[in-house]
């Protein structure tokens, strides 16, 4: 499939400062890949970068063919760009704002569509001042759209939101997604990430840590799984739950005992311990299997790096 | 004719955004004629030259709302547009940014064009002033050679601005001392230390070619041609700093 974006040994200083260490890049055409990492990592000069704001120190980059550098222009004509920060013109209506920024484009999209499909139909003729946060980002997303690009930029798109105005904003975002439009977004936020995007890129200190599906980043699927239970007061000991050649951890809660068992493979464990249960008819308190969270990943594959 | 097209549509947004704030356009076009109305009741029955002082300072005034228009609103308007972002989206748009610059710049002298009409349609008016006929050329040329300074000086002049909140005292700290070295709103002899010192700058040289464009009783071939080249000098050389220096990103960091 041909590339959306491509970007091999990027790197960008900022005097003494690397705020990008070799960044090695590809988004597929019609996938939605999400930049996970905290304020700082470089998230936002990467973007910067492809977008064609600030010149990169090093590295080849390619956006939907062009360089953004010598090309920008032609760029600009096929991509959107969501910046962090809402500015319109405060005194123009959500229609006109539109229509302007129609008119800059070869083939523009009809801007009235655009105003449904962003939801702000009742807005059409309200000035931008007038509108709330929440509906000046959904304006903020239908500028983005109107040129119809291939192509679309989402610079921390929910940052500063309340949790209603981020699920209404991920809304949106998955609904421009099924057009075969590219997505590019920066986040920090774990639950973003895992909602909208095909594939995550965590990135710390200037540098990718691990990229893959959000289910499997980091090793999620495969890496070692916690299993955990209270001990029955009929065992008398973990030994005879089949435990005894595992590596577990025990704590008290509420005057009984907590385990917790990592293992590489639950499923032979799992089998042991029902058994045991089973046979004993006794109902384990408190079971559950649990694979790290994508926010268990990062928090490790950012630490490191701190490290 | 593409090119021209993109420019009027912007020109059109910006013309509409702009008389939508009823404040910011109410200052602009207050601020010359309340001051001409003020200076003209203190300089009541006062004469400069063999004529009416009025004669004097309305000119004076209108290049006083040819500046506030062109240097001071648009240096504002550029910097609060700058640090908000504004500049940075158009950047991110296919719109070519001397478009966006031509359109706001014509904005700009489409109001110092208003305020001329204005000040002059007021002192004409009211206050006898007299306007002859065989200047309307000189002041033409007079105005859009000083809307062109002053619309030069004003995006040049956001190059050393470094945000938003310190706009209005840099813009006014350069302008005001100078506007009043420059006798624009009362007259100083030429021969003054601090006349001398304004011959330099570009506003004593708007100042008195405009006096001497609408004065009845010289020919407007009384302008004189370094008032002029003053004037040309300090637009192409803020012009080149500007093309060269603007910033389209804030400054601020994140």
């Amino acid at each position: 499939m041909e590339l959306a974006v491509s970007v091999s040994g990027l790197r960008k200083d900022f005097g003494a400062v690397k705020a990008v260490r070799g960044v090695d890049l590809e988004v597929q055409t019609g996938e939605v890949l999400a930049l996970l990492g905290p304020n700082g990592a470089g998230k936002t000069t990467i973007v910067e970068i492809l977008e064609g704001y600030q010149t990169a120190s090093a590295g080849k980059i390619a956006v939907l063919g062009h360089d953004p550098r010598h090309d920008r222009r032609r760029m600009l004509e096929r991509v959107g760009i969501v910046l962090q920060e809402t500015a319109v013109e405060q005194f123009l209506t959500v229609r006109e704002v539109l229509r302007r920024r129609a008119s800059y484009y070869p083939h523009p999209r009809d801007p009235d569509a655009v105003i449904d499909l962003v939801g702000l139909g009742e807005k059409s003729g309200a000035r931008v001042r007038t509108l709330s946060g929440g509906l000046q980002r959904r304006l903020d997303l239908g500028l983005a759209l109107i040129g119809d690009p291939e192509l679309l930029f989402l610079d921390e798109p929910t940052t500063g939101f309340d949790p209603n105005a981020r699920r209404e904003a991920w809304d949106i975002v998955r609904s421009l997604t099924g057009e075969g439009r590219t997505v590019l977004l920066t986040t920090h936020y774990m639950d973003e990430a895992q909602v909208l995007a095909d594939r995550v890129a965590v990135i710390a200190k200037g540098v990718i840590v691990a990229s893959g599906t959000p289910d499997s980043i980091g090793g999620r699927d495969t890496g070692t799984a916690k299993v955990r239970f209270v001990l029955p007061e009929q065992a008398a000991s973990t030994a005879e739950l089949g435990l005894a050649d595992t590596h577990l951890s025990v704590s008290p809660i509420d005057g009984r005992r907590m385990i917790e068992v990592d293992t590489d493979c639950p499923t032979p464990l799992l089998h042991r311990l029902t058994s045991w249960a089973v046979a004993h008819d006794i109902e384990l308190e408190g079971l559950e299997v649990a694979r790290p969270s994508l926010e268990d990943v990062y928090l490790s594959l950012t630490a490191e790096d701190k490290a | 004719m593409k090119s021209l097209r993109i420019v009027a549509s912007e020109l059109w947004y910006q013309q509409l955004a702009y008389w939508r704030n009823p404040m910011g356009a109410f200052f602009t076009f207050f601020m010359p004629v309340m001051f001409l109305v003020i200076f003209a009741s203190l300089y009541r029955g006062a004469h400069y030259d063999g004529l009416n002082l009025d004669q004097y300072f309305i000119p004076g005034i209108m290049t006083f709302g040819v500046i506030s228009a062109c240097y001071t609103n648009l240096s504002v308007t550029l910097t609060n547009q700058r640090e908000q972002g504004i500049l940075k989206r158009f950047r991110g748009t296919p719109l070519p940014p001397w478009a966006y610059m031509v359109a706001t710049v014509a904005s700009c002298v489409i109001r110092a064009l208003v305020l001329v009409a204005l000040t002059l349609g007021v002192g004409v008016a009211f206050y006898g002033l007299i306007v002859p006929a065989h200047s309307y050329g000189a002041i033409a040329v007079i105005v859009v050679l000083g809307a062109a300074t002053f619309c030069a000086l004003g995006v040049a002049i956001t190059v050393i601005i470094p945000n938003a909140d310190a706009a209005p005292a840099i813009v006014n700290g350069v302008y005001l001392p100078l506007m009043f070295i420059s006798g624009t709103f009362f007259p100083l002899s030429s021969s003054s230390v601090l006349a001398k010192i304004a011959s330099y700058f570009p506003i004593r040289p708007f100042v008195l070619a405009s006096y001497n464009a609408m004065n009845p009783q010289v020919h407007s071939s009384s302008i004189h041609a370094v008032w002029l080249e003053n004037l040309a000098i300090w637009c192409v050389i803020p012009l080149v700093f500007a093309i060269r220096r603007f910033s389209w990103l804030p400054r601020r960091r994140s």
